[in-house]
Protein backbone atom coordinates (compact mmCIF):
# COMPACT_ATOMS: atom_id res chain seq x y z
CA UNK A 1 0.00 0.00 0.00
CA UNK A 2 2.92 2.65 0.77
CA UNK A 3 4.42 1.40 -2.21
CA UNK A 4 1.28 2.25 -4.87
CA UNK A 5 1.56 5.66 -2.50
CA UNK A 6 5.13 6.24 -3.31
CA UNK A 7 4.82 5.50 -6.96
CA UNK A 8 1.78 7.44 -7.65
CA UNK A 9 3.97 10.00 -6.05
CA UNK A 10 6.55 9.19 -8.22
CA UNK A 11 4.40 9.19 -11.33
CA UNK A 12 3.23 12.97 -11.25
CA UNK A 13 4.33 13.57 -14.89
CA UNK A 14 2.88 10.06 -15.82
CA UNK A 15 -0.27 11.31 -13.85
CA UNK A 16 -0.52 14.91 -15.98
CA UNK A 17 0.72 13.27 -19.32
CA UNK A 18 -2.34 11.08 -19.38
CA UNK A 19 -5.08 13.49 -17.72
CA UNK A 20 -3.52 16.10 -20.46
CA UNK A 21 -4.14 13.06 -23.46
CA UNK A 22 -7.64 12.37 -21.98
CA UNK A 23 -9.05 15.86 -21.61
CA UNK A 24 -7.24 16.76 -25.15
CA UNK A 25 -9.96 13.74 -26.29
CA UNK A 26 -12.56 14.71 -24.40
CA UNK A 27 -12.75 18.66 -24.84
CA UNK A 28 -11.67 18.06 -28.33
CA UNK A 29 -8.95 21.44 -27.86
CA UNK A 30 -11.84 23.49 -28.52
CA UNK A 31 -13.64 25.42 -25.93
CA UNK A 32 -16.67 24.76 -27.48
CA UNK A 33 -15.93 21.36 -26.22
CA UNK A 34 -15.88 22.77 -22.71
CA UNK A 35 -19.41 23.58 -23.14
CA UNK A 36 -20.37 20.37 -24.46
CA UNK A 37 -19.19 18.50 -21.27
CA UNK A 38 -21.31 20.97 -18.80
CA UNK A 39 -24.30 21.82 -21.10
CA UNK A 40 -25.38 18.07 -19.93
CA UNK A 41 -25.13 18.45 -16.68
CA UNK A 42 -26.68 21.54 -16.36
CA UNK A 43 -29.51 20.91 -18.72
CA UNK A 44 -30.41 18.12 -16.22
CA UNK A 45 -30.00 20.49 -13.20
CA UNK A 46 -32.72 22.73 -14.70
CA UNK A 47 -35.16 20.43 -15.84
CA UNK A 48 -34.99 18.20 -13.02
CA UNK A 49 -35.37 21.72 -11.07
CA UNK A 50 -38.76 22.74 -12.53
CA UNK A 51 -40.29 19.73 -12.27
CA UNK A 52 -39.36 18.37 -8.95
CA UNK A 53 -39.68 22.05 -6.96
CA UNK A 54 -43.55 22.13 -9.09
CA UNK A 55 -44.15 18.52 -7.84
CA UNK A 56 -42.71 19.20 -3.87
CA UNK A 57 -44.51 22.90 -4.00
CA UNK A 58 -40.71 23.72 -2.99
CA UNK A 59 -39.41 27.87 -4.01
CA UNK A 60 -37.42 27.37 -7.53
CA UNK A 61 -34.38 29.11 -6.59
CA UNK A 62 -34.52 27.36 -2.88
CA UNK A 63 -34.76 23.48 -4.37
CA UNK A 64 -32.03 24.66 -7.32
CA UNK A 65 -29.23 25.66 -4.96
CA UNK A 66 -30.04 22.63 -2.96
CA UNK A 67 -30.28 20.29 -5.91
CA UNK A 68 -27.27 21.85 -7.43
CA UNK A 69 -25.21 21.43 -4.81
CA UNK A 70 -25.58 17.89 -4.06
CA UNK A 71 -25.92 16.77 -8.18
CA UNK A 72 -22.04 18.08 -8.39
CA UNK A 73 -20.29 15.83 -6.02
CA UNK A 74 -22.67 13.02 -7.05
CA UNK A 75 -22.38 13.48 -10.82
CA UNK A 76 -18.24 13.43 -9.86
CA UNK A 77 -18.75 9.73 -7.82
CA UNK A 78 -20.92 8.25 -10.90
CA UNK A 79 -19.06 9.39 -13.56
CA UNK A 80 -15.27 8.40 -11.62
CA UNK A 81 -16.58 5.14 -11.26
CA UNK A 82 -17.89 4.37 -14.30
CA UNK A 83 -14.85 5.99 -15.85
CA UNK A 84 -12.33 3.81 -13.75
CA UNK A 85 -14.58 0.66 -14.39
CA UNK A 86 -13.18 1.30 -17.88
CA UNK A 87 -9.57 2.59 -16.95
CA UNK A 88 -7.37 -0.35 -16.82
CA UNK A 89 -9.69 -2.88 -19.51
CA UNK A 90 -9.73 0.20 -22.00
CA UNK A 91 -5.85 1.06 -21.24
CA UNK A 92 -5.23 -2.76 -21.51
CA UNK A 93 -2.72 -2.18 -24.82
CA UNK A 94 -0.16 -0.03 -22.36
CA UNK A 95 -1.02 -2.28 -19.03
CA UNK A 96 0.02 -5.67 -21.35
CA UNK A 97 3.05 -3.88 -23.22
CA UNK A 98 5.34 -1.36 -20.05
CA UNK A 99 5.94 -2.40 -16.85
CA UNK A 100 4.04 0.94 -15.60
CA UNK A 101 2.04 2.19 -11.86
CA UNK A 102 -1.32 1.07 -13.33
CA UNK A 103 -2.76 2.47 -10.17
CA UNK A 104 -2.31 5.73 -12.13
CA UNK A 105 -5.51 4.57 -14.55
CA UNK A 106 -8.42 5.15 -11.97
CA UNK A 107 -6.89 7.41 -10.66
CA UNK A 108 -6.26 9.41 -13.53
CA UNK A 109 -10.66 8.74 -13.87
CA UNK A 110 -11.25 10.48 -10.69
CA UNK A 111 -8.69 13.36 -11.58
CA UNK A 112 -10.32 14.21 -15.16
CA UNK A 113 -14.17 14.42 -13.62
CA UNK A 114 -12.94 16.19 -10.32
CA UNK A 115 -12.17 18.79 -13.13
CA UNK A 116 -15.56 18.76 -14.18
CA UNK A 117 -17.08 19.07 -10.70
CA UNK A 118 -14.88 21.77 -9.86
CA UNK A 119 -16.02 23.60 -12.54
CA UNK A 120 -19.54 22.73 -11.74
CA UNK A 121 -19.14 24.21 -8.20
CA UNK A 122 -17.80 27.38 -10.07
CA UNK A 123 -21.01 27.60 -11.91
CA UNK A 124 -23.22 27.15 -8.89
CA UNK A 125 -21.29 30.01 -6.99
CA UNK A 126 -21.99 32.12 -10.42
CA UNK A 127 -25.63 31.35 -10.01
CA UNK A 128 -26.32 31.83 -6.48
CA UNK A 129 -26.65 35.68 -6.51
CA UNK A 130 -28.94 35.39 -9.17
CA UNK A 131 -31.21 33.21 -7.57
CA UNK A 132 -31.14 35.12 -4.48
CA UNK A 133 -29.24 32.46 -2.43
CA UNK A 134 -26.96 34.50 -0.23
CA UNK A 135 -23.34 33.40 -0.05
CA UNK A 136 -22.50 31.92 3.72
CA UNK A 137 -19.30 31.90 6.03
CA UNK A 138 -19.30 28.04 6.58
CA UNK A 139 -19.05 27.19 2.36
CA UNK A 140 -15.25 27.93 2.74
CA UNK A 141 -15.24 24.68 4.36
CA UNK A 142 -16.20 23.14 0.86
CA UNK A 143 -12.37 22.27 -0.23
CA UNK A 144 -12.33 20.18 2.99
CA UNK A 145 -15.68 18.47 2.15
CA UNK A 146 -14.46 18.03 -1.68
CA UNK A 147 -10.78 16.45 -0.52
CA UNK A 148 -12.40 13.94 1.42
CA UNK A 149 -15.04 12.83 -1.24
CA UNK A 150 -11.95 12.99 -3.75
CA UNK A 151 -10.09 10.30 -1.57
CA UNK A 152 -13.49 7.92 -0.86
CA UNK A 153 -13.91 8.19 -5.10
CA UNK A 154 -10.51 7.48 -5.69
CA UNK A 155 -11.20 4.15 -3.52
CA UNK A 156 -14.07 3.19 -4.93
CA UNK A 157 -12.29 4.11 -8.68
CA UNK A 158 -9.26 1.42 -7.95
CA UNK A 159 -12.05 -1.04 -6.68
CA UNK A 160 -14.10 -0.57 -9.84
CA UNK A 161 -11.01 -0.51 -11.94
CA UNK A 162 -9.86 -4.50 -10.57
CA UNK A 163 -13.34 -5.69 -10.72
CA UNK A 164 -14.39 -4.58 -14.33
CA UNK A 165 -10.43 -6.49 -14.97
CA UNK A 166 -12.39 -9.81 -13.28
CA UNK A 167 -15.46 -9.49 -14.60
CA UNK A 168 -16.63 -7.67 -17.76
CA UNK A 169 -19.78 -7.33 -17.35
CA UNK A 170 -19.32 -5.61 -13.78
CA UNK A 171 -19.95 -1.49 -15.82
CA UNK A 172 -23.33 -2.63 -17.09
CA UNK A 173 -24.02 -3.58 -13.53
CA UNK A 174 -22.47 -0.83 -11.92
CA UNK A 175 -24.25 1.45 -14.36
CA UNK A 176 -27.60 0.25 -12.74
CA UNK A 177 -26.15 -0.14 -9.34
CA UNK A 178 -25.37 3.80 -9.52
CA UNK A 179 -28.92 4.87 -11.31
CA UNK A 180 -31.17 3.75 -8.04
CA UNK A 181 -28.65 4.16 -5.66
CA UNK A 182 -29.22 8.07 -7.24
CA UNK A 183 -32.58 8.31 -6.11
CA UNK A 184 -32.20 6.49 -2.90
CA UNK A 185 -29.35 9.21 -1.95
CA UNK A 186 -31.04 12.59 -0.86
CA UNK A 187 -29.88 14.96 -3.93
CA UNK A 188 -33.50 15.09 -5.33
CA UNK A 189 -35.35 15.05 -1.78
CA UNK A 190 -34.70 16.68 1.33
CA UNK A 191 -34.07 13.97 4.65
CA UNK A 192 -36.42 15.97 6.45
CA UNK A 193 -39.29 15.12 4.14
CA UNK A 194 -38.12 11.56 5.04
CA UNK A 195 -40.43 9.69 7.46
CA UNK A 196 -38.71 8.91 10.68
CA UNK A 197 -38.92 4.94 11.41
CA UNK A 198 -36.59 5.20 7.75
CA UNK A 199 -34.36 7.74 9.61
CA UNK A 200 -32.21 5.13 10.94
CA UNK A 201 -31.95 3.23 8.11
CA UNK A 202 -30.77 6.54 5.81
CA UNK A 203 -27.49 6.82 7.34
CA UNK A 204 -26.10 3.68 7.16
CA UNK A 205 -26.46 5.25 2.85
CA UNK A 206 -22.60 6.12 2.44
CA UNK A 207 -23.16 8.34 0.23
CA UNK A 208 -25.18 10.57 3.10
CA UNK A 209 -22.18 11.12 5.13
CA UNK A 210 -20.59 13.16 1.48
CA UNK A 211 -23.82 15.13 0.55
CA UNK A 212 -24.49 16.53 3.93
CA UNK A 213 -20.48 18.30 3.90
CA UNK A 214 -21.96 20.36 0.72
CA UNK A 215 -25.37 20.45 1.30
CA UNK A 216 -25.07 22.01 4.67
CA UNK A 217 -22.74 24.53 4.51
CA UNK A 218 -24.13 26.09 0.89
CA UNK A 219 -27.91 25.72 1.60
CA UNK A 220 -28.05 26.85 5.05
CA UNK A 221 -25.23 28.00 6.36
CA UNK A 222 -24.23 25.75 8.76
CA UNK A 223 -20.95 24.06 9.12
CA UNK A 224 -21.71 20.61 9.11
CA UNK A 225 -21.61 19.07 12.61
CA UNK A 226 -18.29 16.75 13.78
CA UNK A 227 -20.11 13.96 13.77
CA UNK A 228 -20.70 14.61 9.57
CA UNK A 229 -16.72 14.94 9.44
CA UNK A 230 -15.99 11.80 11.37
CA UNK A 231 -18.41 9.63 9.38
CA UNK A 232 -17.16 11.04 5.90
CA UNK A 233 -13.83 10.54 7.19
CA UNK A 234 -14.14 7.06 8.23
CA UNK A 235 -15.98 5.83 5.28
CA UNK A 236 -13.09 7.55 3.12
CA UNK A 237 -10.29 6.03 4.51
CA UNK A 238 -12.06 2.53 4.64
CA UNK A 239 -12.56 2.87 0.97
CA UNK A 240 -8.85 4.30 -0.07
CA UNK A 241 -7.84 1.71 1.81
CA UNK A 242 -9.97 -1.26 0.29
CA UNK A 243 -9.05 0.02 -3.39
CA UNK A 244 -5.43 0.38 -2.38
CA UNK A 245 -5.00 -3.26 -0.67
CA UNK A 246 -6.65 -4.69 -2.95
CA UNK A 247 -5.35 -3.32 -5.99
CA UNK A 248 -1.83 -3.61 -4.37
CA UNK A 249 -2.69 -7.58 -3.76
CA UNK A 250 -4.32 -8.22 -7.65
CA UNK A 251 -2.52 -5.46 -9.53
CA UNK A 252 -0.07 -8.62 -10.67
CA UNK A 253 -2.48 -10.93 -12.38
CA UNK A 254 -4.50 -8.27 -14.42
CA UNK A 255 -2.10 -9.18 -17.48
CA UNK A 256 -3.76 -12.40 -17.42
CA UNK A 257 -7.22 -11.32 -17.62
CA UNK A 258 -6.57 -8.22 -20.29
CA UNK B 1 21.52 -32.67 -27.31
CA UNK B 2 23.26 -29.24 -26.71
CA UNK B 3 22.11 -27.74 -23.36
CA UNK B 4 23.26 -24.48 -22.17
CA UNK B 5 26.83 -24.53 -23.05
CA UNK B 6 28.48 -22.06 -20.96
CA UNK B 7 29.76 -19.21 -22.70
CA UNK B 8 33.56 -19.39 -23.25
CA UNK B 9 34.39 -17.40 -19.60
CA UNK B 10 37.06 -15.05 -21.16
CA UNK B 11 35.93 -11.94 -20.09
CA UNK B 12 33.38 -12.08 -17.34
CA UNK B 13 31.02 -9.42 -18.35
CA UNK B 14 28.82 -7.71 -15.21
CA UNK B 15 25.22 -9.48 -15.12
CA UNK B 16 22.03 -7.30 -16.29
CA UNK B 17 19.68 -9.74 -16.16
CA UNK B 18 19.56 -12.71 -14.28
CA UNK B 19 16.75 -15.24 -14.51
CA UNK B 20 16.67 -18.89 -11.52
CA UNK B 21 14.56 -21.61 -12.41
CA UNK B 22 11.69 -19.40 -14.08
CA UNK B 23 8.50 -20.06 -14.99
CA UNK B 24 5.25 -18.32 -16.08
CA UNK B 25 1.86 -20.11 -15.83
CA UNK B 26 -1.20 -19.21 -18.21
CA UNK B 27 -4.39 -20.31 -16.89
CA UNK B 28 -6.94 -20.94 -19.39
CA UNK B 29 -11.08 -21.53 -19.19
CA UNK B 30 -12.07 -23.53 -21.80
CA UNK B 31 -15.80 -22.13 -21.60
CA UNK B 32 -13.79 -18.97 -20.45
CA UNK B 33 -16.75 -16.32 -19.76
CA UNK B 34 -14.94 -13.07 -17.78
CA UNK B 35 -18.52 -12.16 -16.65
CA UNK B 36 -20.39 -12.13 -13.30
CA UNK B 37 -23.31 -13.77 -15.07
CA UNK B 38 -21.60 -16.27 -16.79
CA UNK B 39 -19.37 -17.28 -13.12
CA UNK B 40 -23.04 -17.63 -12.12
CA UNK B 41 -24.59 -19.54 -14.10
CA UNK B 42 -21.72 -21.68 -14.06
CA UNK B 43 -22.05 -22.20 -10.59
CA UNK B 44 -25.59 -22.64 -10.99
CA UNK B 45 -25.44 -25.60 -12.94
CA UNK B 46 -22.76 -27.22 -11.28
CA UNK B 47 -20.88 -27.05 -13.88
CA UNK B 48 -17.66 -25.80 -12.72
CA UNK B 49 -15.25 -24.15 -15.73
CA UNK B 50 -13.08 -26.28 -16.26
CA UNK B 51 -9.47 -24.31 -16.32
CA UNK B 52 -6.16 -26.02 -17.64
CA UNK B 53 -2.78 -25.05 -16.50
CA UNK B 54 -0.34 -24.15 -19.38
CA UNK B 55 3.44 -23.56 -18.42
CA UNK B 56 4.11 -20.62 -21.32
CA UNK B 57 7.66 -20.70 -19.39
CA UNK B 58 9.27 -23.58 -17.38
CA UNK B 59 12.33 -23.91 -15.48
CA UNK B 60 14.72 -20.94 -17.17
CA UNK B 61 17.86 -20.32 -15.77
CA UNK B 62 19.55 -17.94 -17.68
CA UNK B 63 21.98 -14.67 -17.83
CA UNK B 64 22.35 -11.63 -19.82
CA UNK B 65 25.75 -9.20 -19.64
CA UNK B 66 26.57 -6.26 -20.49
CA UNK B 67 27.57 -5.62 -24.14
CA UNK B 68 25.73 -9.04 -25.66
CA UNK B 69 23.09 -9.11 -28.80
CA UNK B 70 20.82 -12.03 -27.90
CA UNK B 71 18.48 -13.76 -30.34
CA UNK B 72 15.93 -15.65 -29.33
CA UNK B 73 14.82 -18.42 -31.29
CA UNK B 74 12.09 -20.76 -31.90
CA UNK B 75 8.84 -21.52 -33.38
CA UNK B 76 5.63 -19.81 -32.69
CA UNK B 77 4.06 -20.57 -29.34
CA UNK B 78 7.45 -21.37 -28.00
CA UNK B 79 7.82 -18.95 -25.26
CA UNK B 80 9.83 -16.14 -27.06
CA UNK B 81 7.19 -12.66 -26.36
CA UNK B 82 6.27 -14.34 -22.75
CA UNK B 83 10.16 -14.23 -22.09
CA UNK B 84 10.43 -10.99 -23.54
CA UNK B 85 7.39 -9.77 -21.48
CA UNK B 86 9.29 -11.29 -18.57
CA UNK B 87 12.28 -9.52 -18.94
CA UNK B 88 10.40 -6.60 -19.59
CA UNK B 89 9.34 -6.48 -15.82
CA UNK B 90 5.59 -6.39 -17.59
CA UNK B 91 4.77 -10.15 -16.15
CA UNK B 92 6.50 -11.17 -12.58
CA UNK B 93 7.22 -15.36 -12.99
CA UNK B 94 5.11 -17.92 -11.39
CA UNK B 95 7.83 -19.59 -9.92
CA UNK B 96 11.54 -18.98 -9.65
CA UNK B 97 12.99 -15.59 -9.80
CA UNK B 98 14.54 -12.56 -11.58
CA UNK B 99 16.67 -9.88 -11.19
CA UNK B 100 16.60 -6.92 -13.51
CA UNK B 101 17.45 -3.48 -14.17
CA UNK B 102 14.53 -0.40 -13.25
CA UNK B 103 14.87 1.24 -16.84
CA UNK B 104 14.15 -1.71 -19.19
CA UNK B 105 13.38 -0.17 -22.95
CA UNK B 106 11.31 -2.68 -24.27
CA UNK B 107 9.46 -2.87 -27.84
CA UNK B 108 7.24 -5.59 -27.24
CA UNK B 109 6.08 -5.14 -31.09
CA UNK B 110 7.55 -3.11 -33.69
CA UNK B 111 5.24 -0.23 -33.20
CA UNK B 112 5.55 0.11 -29.23
CA UNK B 113 2.89 1.65 -27.36
CA UNK B 114 2.16 4.46 -29.62
CA UNK B 115 -1.34 6.16 -29.31
CA UNK B 116 -3.20 6.68 -32.75
CA UNK B 117 -4.80 9.94 -31.66
CA UNK B 118 -1.45 11.30 -30.86
CA UNK B 119 0.72 13.18 -32.56
CA UNK B 120 4.77 11.74 -33.03
CA UNK B 121 5.75 15.05 -30.70
CA UNK B 122 3.00 14.33 -28.39
CA UNK B 123 3.07 10.51 -28.47
CA UNK B 124 7.41 11.09 -27.57
CA UNK B 125 5.97 13.09 -24.24
CA UNK B 126 3.17 10.51 -23.48
CA UNK B 127 6.32 7.64 -23.98
CA UNK B 128 8.66 9.73 -22.04
CA UNK B 129 6.18 9.84 -19.32
CA UNK B 130 5.35 5.91 -19.18
CA UNK B 131 8.70 5.04 -19.13
CA UNK B 132 9.54 7.08 -16.06
CA UNK B 133 11.66 10.23 -17.73
CA UNK B 134 12.48 12.89 -16.49
CA UNK B 135 9.92 15.89 -18.18
CA UNK B 136 12.85 17.92 -19.28
CA UNK B 137 14.72 15.16 -20.97
CA UNK B 138 12.30 14.97 -23.45
CA UNK B 139 12.93 18.39 -24.05
CA UNK B 140 15.61 18.28 -24.90
CA UNK B 141 15.87 14.94 -26.53
CA UNK B 142 13.14 15.89 -29.05
CA UNK B 143 14.56 17.53 -31.78
CA UNK B 144 17.32 14.40 -32.51
CA UNK B 145 14.43 11.97 -32.41
CA UNK B 146 12.56 13.96 -34.74
CA UNK B 147 15.80 14.27 -37.11
CA UNK B 148 16.49 10.09 -36.29
CA UNK B 149 13.00 8.99 -37.29
CA UNK B 150 12.91 10.85 -40.04
CA UNK B 151 9.09 11.37 -40.27
CA UNK B 152 9.60 15.50 -42.09
CA UNK B 153 5.87 16.88 -41.27
CA UNK B 154 4.44 13.94 -39.82
CA UNK B 155 6.11 14.17 -36.82
CA UNK B 156 3.39 16.40 -36.38
CA UNK B 157 0.50 14.43 -37.76
CA UNK B 158 -1.56 11.80 -35.92
CA UNK B 159 0.14 8.50 -35.59
CA UNK B 160 -2.89 6.33 -37.06
CA UNK B 161 -1.99 7.99 -40.26
CA UNK B 162 1.99 6.62 -40.62
CA UNK B 163 2.41 3.28 -42.37
CA UNK B 164 3.85 0.58 -40.00
CA UNK B 165 7.29 1.42 -41.31
CA UNK B 166 7.11 5.07 -40.22
CA UNK B 167 5.45 3.60 -36.60
CA UNK B 168 8.30 1.65 -36.37
CA UNK B 169 11.10 4.44 -37.22
CA UNK B 170 9.44 6.43 -34.49
CA UNK B 171 8.77 3.69 -32.45
CA UNK B 172 12.45 2.70 -32.36
CA UNK B 173 13.67 6.42 -32.63
CA UNK B 174 11.95 6.59 -28.93
CA UNK B 175 13.17 3.40 -27.44
CA UNK B 176 16.69 3.77 -28.01
CA UNK B 177 17.23 7.39 -27.69
CA UNK B 178 17.80 7.20 -24.05
CA UNK B 179 20.50 4.93 -24.58
CA UNK B 180 18.57 2.10 -22.25
CA UNK B 181 20.85 -0.43 -20.05
CA UNK B 182 18.78 -3.32 -21.58
CA UNK B 183 16.81 -2.92 -24.90
CA UNK B 184 13.89 -5.37 -25.70
CA UNK B 185 12.86 -5.67 -29.70
CA UNK B 186 10.13 -7.78 -31.00
CA UNK B 187 10.81 -8.82 -34.78
CA UNK B 188 11.53 -4.71 -35.48
CA UNK B 189 14.00 -5.01 -38.25
CA UNK B 190 11.67 -6.73 -40.33
CA UNK B 191 9.34 -3.48 -40.96
CA UNK B 192 11.30 -0.32 -41.72
CA UNK B 193 12.77 0.35 -45.22
CA UNK B 194 16.16 -1.01 -46.00
CA UNK B 195 17.49 2.65 -45.26
CA UNK B 196 16.42 2.73 -41.56
CA UNK B 197 17.22 -1.18 -41.27
CA UNK B 198 20.83 -0.31 -41.48
CA UNK B 199 20.09 2.84 -39.42
CA UNK B 200 18.87 0.94 -36.54
CA UNK B 201 21.30 -1.33 -36.67
CA UNK B 202 23.83 0.98 -36.68
CA UNK B 203 22.16 2.15 -33.61
CA UNK B 204 22.00 -1.28 -31.88
CA UNK B 205 25.54 -1.79 -32.36
CA UNK B 206 26.41 1.69 -30.79
CA UNK B 207 24.33 1.03 -27.62
CA UNK B 208 26.07 -2.19 -27.00
CA UNK B 209 29.49 -0.44 -27.50
CA UNK B 210 28.16 1.58 -25.06
CA UNK B 211 27.44 -1.67 -22.58
CA UNK B 212 24.08 -2.09 -23.22
CA UNK B 213 22.18 -5.45 -23.64
CA UNK B 214 20.17 -6.17 -26.72
CA UNK B 215 17.62 -9.14 -26.76
CA UNK B 216 16.09 -9.51 -29.68
CA UNK B 217 13.12 -12.34 -30.45
CA UNK B 218 13.21 -12.73 -34.76
CA UNK B 219 11.92 -16.01 -37.03
CA UNK B 220 14.57 -14.27 -39.60
CA UNK B 221 17.43 -16.81 -38.89
CA UNK B 222 19.97 -14.77 -41.17
CA UNK B 223 19.43 -11.65 -39.45
CA UNK B 224 19.71 -13.66 -36.24
CA UNK B 225 23.35 -15.12 -37.36
CA UNK B 226 24.55 -11.62 -38.67
CA UNK B 227 23.67 -9.67 -35.73
CA UNK B 228 23.47 -11.72 -32.49
CA UNK B 229 26.61 -12.71 -30.76
CA UNK B 230 23.91 -15.58 -28.80
CA UNK B 231 20.72 -17.14 -29.59
CA UNK B 232 18.93 -19.01 -27.01
CA UNK B 233 16.31 -21.51 -28.60
CA UNK B 234 13.41 -21.94 -27.33
CA UNK B 235 10.31 -24.70 -27.66
CA UNK B 236 7.70 -25.46 -25.62
CA UNK B 237 8.52 -22.75 -22.72
CA UNK B 238 12.20 -24.98 -22.23
CA UNK B 239 15.75 -23.56 -23.34
CA UNK B 240 16.78 -26.01 -25.82
CA UNK B 241 20.18 -24.18 -27.04
CA UNK B 242 22.00 -21.54 -25.51
CA UNK B 243 25.06 -20.62 -27.26
CA UNK B 244 27.05 -18.57 -30.01
CA UNK B 245 24.28 -17.49 -32.65
CA UNK B 246 25.75 -19.63 -35.30
CA UNK B 247 25.58 -22.88 -33.84
CA UNK B 248 22.15 -22.40 -32.04
CA UNK B 249 20.51 -21.06 -35.40
CA UNK B 250 22.47 -24.21 -37.10
CA UNK B 251 20.77 -26.43 -34.63
CA UNK B 252 17.38 -24.48 -35.39
CA UNK B 253 17.40 -25.57 -38.91
CA UNK B 254 17.92 -29.07 -38.43
CA UNK B 255 15.03 -29.51 -35.58
CA UNK B 256 12.58 -27.42 -37.30
CA UNK B 257 14.16 -26.10 -41.15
Amino acid sequence: MMRLWKEVAASRDLFIELLKVQMDQRYNGSALGVIWALAMPLLTILSFSLIFSSLSGWNLADYGVYFFCGYVPWTFFQASSLHAAESLVGNAFYVTRISMPKQVLPLVAVALNGIDAVAGMVILFALMPLLGAPYHLSMLCLPASALLTAAAVAGVAMLCAQANVFFRDFRYLLNSALFLWFFFSPVLWRPDTLSPALRPFYRLNPAVAFLELFQLPVRLGILPPVEAWLLAGVWASALLLAGGLTFAANQKRFYYYL
Amino acid sequence: MKQSAAKPAAKPAEKLIRLEAAGVKYRFMTDRDLTLRGRLARLGSGRNGTSREFWALKGLTLEFSRGEVVGLAGPNGSGKSTLLRLLAGVIDPSEGSIERPVRVSALLEPTGVLNGNLSGRQNAFLYAALNGLERGEMDAALPRIEEFAELGAFFDVAVRTYSSGMLARLAFSLATHFKPEVLLVDELLSVGDEHFQKKSYFRMMKLIEKGSLVVVVSHHLGFLESACSRAVLLAGGEVMDDGPAARVVAGYRKRFG
